[in-house]
């Protein structure tokens, strides 16, 4: 859920659409239909040392699969707000402007190789990042200069595990990425061989990340039921908040001189609203909204002191509003009703966060047993 | 080898330790390793023995050296007994290998006494997990030797040297530190020079400088894999760059 000017931007059920949703006015509203026939460039991101891109050699199959049943996985507006850039399940990056008239105009769909996890625009619109599910990140060119917004993706660094978020620092001197193992990088940016800082100490998977705005502090939400803050250029904890149950998807904003906002859905299905006070660190619970929410459908984010989050109740999208002053959630918009899609397809399911967790697998004491056994009976002979 | 204390003390037979030399490192085995360096030194890592429980007198010093994907350790042992007063350590994935290798070590600390204290081994993904075992530049040595080829183009990614390891393999090596390939396959030799001279902070040494370091010989000749092939007959390739 991103803002262009006063208007809400997200994807309803469907995910096959983008709407556009004034904040003062629900009636007010409009839609961005993807037109799926745009030309692919079909060239293949750079891996590596390769300095001629391969084009996907299955291009036909490609442009044979069936329409309908594309849908948008991760979408992102430019700090401007001039660009929108989306990524599909048929694996490709759209490009796109928005224009004062309300339409969106389709600049480029370029090709990337695994499933998208992450999708980040970079200061000013410049560059987009795209980090997959195998642990890849690719770097794609926004600028109109030359035809680059046309050229297919670079590789820039990699994760040997899945990489869950992905967030460019406020001030633009680092990339932070945190995955499936417990880690945390801290990449230089924009020379991208060189890595910071690594932030250790979770336990397991690392789900998202968020900057506190203010000076190098960074949380992070980790399935080992913790939120942790960090000094992330130095790579050192500073603080670690317990929890009874898991964090999934954390943001974070500041709302007046001294304080932040943190909200936070969870896997006991709900989404709870904190106050932080940077000087102290401490941190009030302020509200909760909850059962049956999913966790990984969550999105928040505030504009002009109004404070909007998005969830998925009994398969029912839900914006709600969050009063501060009476510390409520003041429902603002039933987009599964507003929003009846006039497309077929599925309803999209998120999927279920406890697939992070790891299944353990012991191999070694099996094989100590069988070395103890084996001594035992060479000692009797 | 708590039970073996009872015999004499021997050293342990290759044979019960065989193991494919293939491993998969992107699974999801299970591992125990420290969630930070620090527990390491204060011993607070959860079912995986401190720096001071690996090294009996190790005193204020930090390992140093780290030999990723030890093997049977022939390297390893070599390696601390041409550098007594720094500290080796050998990482090694598979169990019944590691395992090999530690009861090798156990039974030549008690054959000599006072001796190989300076060298341990570990059984981890170092693929994963290198990085919560040592802080940025502590290591000065690192050894890649005979890494698993991985010869199929969709399995590049496995390999131990590729380009997003570099990044870790500099963050852990401290500046000026060495990095040693040593393979018997020239296409992996030819990938591991090529993705290290593209890395920014990598610089191969000359010939002259690679010839001239204490160490080329026993890369040459020390590890089990180099003896094999050494019987083979076939060609060995070294490498040695700087992390500037």
């Amino acid at each position: 859920m991103e803002f262009y000017k006063n208007y809400l931007v997200f994807t309803s059920d469907y995910k096959k659409k983008f709407h556009f949703l004034s904040i003062e006015n629900v009636k007010d509203n409009w839609t961005f239909d993807i037109d799926w026939s745009f030309v692919l460039n079909p060239k293949k991101p750079k891996m590596f040392l390769e300095s001629n891109n391969e084009e996907i050699e299955n291009k036909a199959d490609l442009e044979a699969e069936k329409e309908s049943e594309e849908i948008i996985n991760n979408f992102t507006l430019s700090e401007n707000k001039e660009l929108l850039a989306f990524t599909s399940s048929d694996k490709s990056l759209f490009l796109c402007k928005i224009d004062n008239d309300k339409t969106v105009t389709i600049l480029s769909r370029r090709v990337f190789m695994r499933a998208s996890s992450i999708l980040r625009f970079s200061c000013c619109g410049k560059y987009l990042f795209l980090a997959d599910k195998t642990g890849d990140t690719f770097v794609y060119s926004c600028d109109d200069e030359g035809d680059e917004y046309l050229s297919s993706g670079k590789w820039i660094f990699g994760h040997i595990s899945q990489i869950l978020d992905l967030q460019i620092a406020p001030d633009f001197s680092c990339i932070v990425t945190s995955d499936r193992d417990e880690k945390i990088r801290v990449t230089n940016y924009p020379d991208t061989h060189e890595i910071e800082a690594f932030c250790l100490g979770h336990k397991e998977f690392v789900s998202s990340l968020t900057f506190l705005k203010k000076d190098n502090i960074m949380m992070s939400a980790s399935g080992d039921k913790t939120l942790r803050t960090w000094d992330y250029r130095k790579g050192k904890e500073l603080q670690k908040i317990e929890f009874p149950f898991v964090p999934i998807t954390i943001y974070s904003s500041s709302i007046r001189e001294g304080f932040g906002l943190i909200a936070m859905s969870s896997d006991d299905n709900k989404i709870y609203i904190y106050e932080y006070k940077f000087e102290s660190s401490e941190y009030i619970n302020l509200s909760c909204i909850g059962e049956n929410l999913y966790p990984n459908e969550f999105d928040f984010n505030i504009h002009d002191n109004k404070v909007f989050v998005k969830y998925l109740k009994n398969e029912h999208l839900q914006i709600d509003i969050f009063d501060m002053d009476n510390k409520l959630f003041q429902p603002f918009c039933n987009v599964s009703e507003t929003f009846k899609d006039d497309v077929e397809g599925k309803i999209f399911k998120p999927f279920d966060v406890s697939l992070l967790f790891k299944k353990k697998y012991d191999n070694v004491k099996p094989f100590i047993n069988r070395k103890r056994a084996r001594i035992e009976s060479q000692i009797r002979k | 080898m708590d039970t073996e204390k009872a015999s004499e003390v021997r050293l342990p037979q290759k044979r019960y330790y065989r193991q494919r030399a293939h491993s998969n490192p992107i699974s999801d085995h299970s591992f125990n390793y420290p969630a930070h360096p620090n527990e390491l030194i204060d011993g607070t890592a959860e079912n995986h023995e401190s720096w001071n429980e690996l090294y009996p007198n190790i005193g204020d010093r930090k390992c140093e050296f780290a030999d990723l994907g030890c093997g049977y350790g022939g390297f390893l042992i070599s390696l601390g007994e041409t550098f007594p007063d720094k500290i080796s350590i050998g990482m090694e994935i598979r169990v019944k290998v590691s395992n090999y290798v530690q009861d090798r070590i156990e039974a030549l600390r008690a054959l000599n006494p006072g001796k190989y204290n300076n060298v341990a081994c570990v059984r981890t993904n170092s693929m994963k997990y290198l990085t919560n075992y040592f802080h940025k530049g502590q290591l000065s040595k690192m050894f890649f030797l005979y890494p698993d080829p991985h010869f199929k183009k969709s399995k590049h990614k496995w390999r131990i040297i590729n380009p997003s390891l570099l990044s870790e393999y500099a963050y852990v090596l401290r500046k000026g530190g060495l990095l040693y390939t040593v393979t018997d396959v020239n296409d992996l030799h030819q990938w591991m020079t090529q993705h290290l001279s593209n890395h920014l902070s990598f610089e191969r040494l000359t010939l002259e400088e690679e010839k001239a370091d204490i160490l080329y010989d026993k890369l040459l000749n020390r590890s089990e894999e180099a003896q094999k092939v050494e019987r083979n007959h076939g060609e060995k390739f070294l490498a040695i760059f700087k992390r500037v």
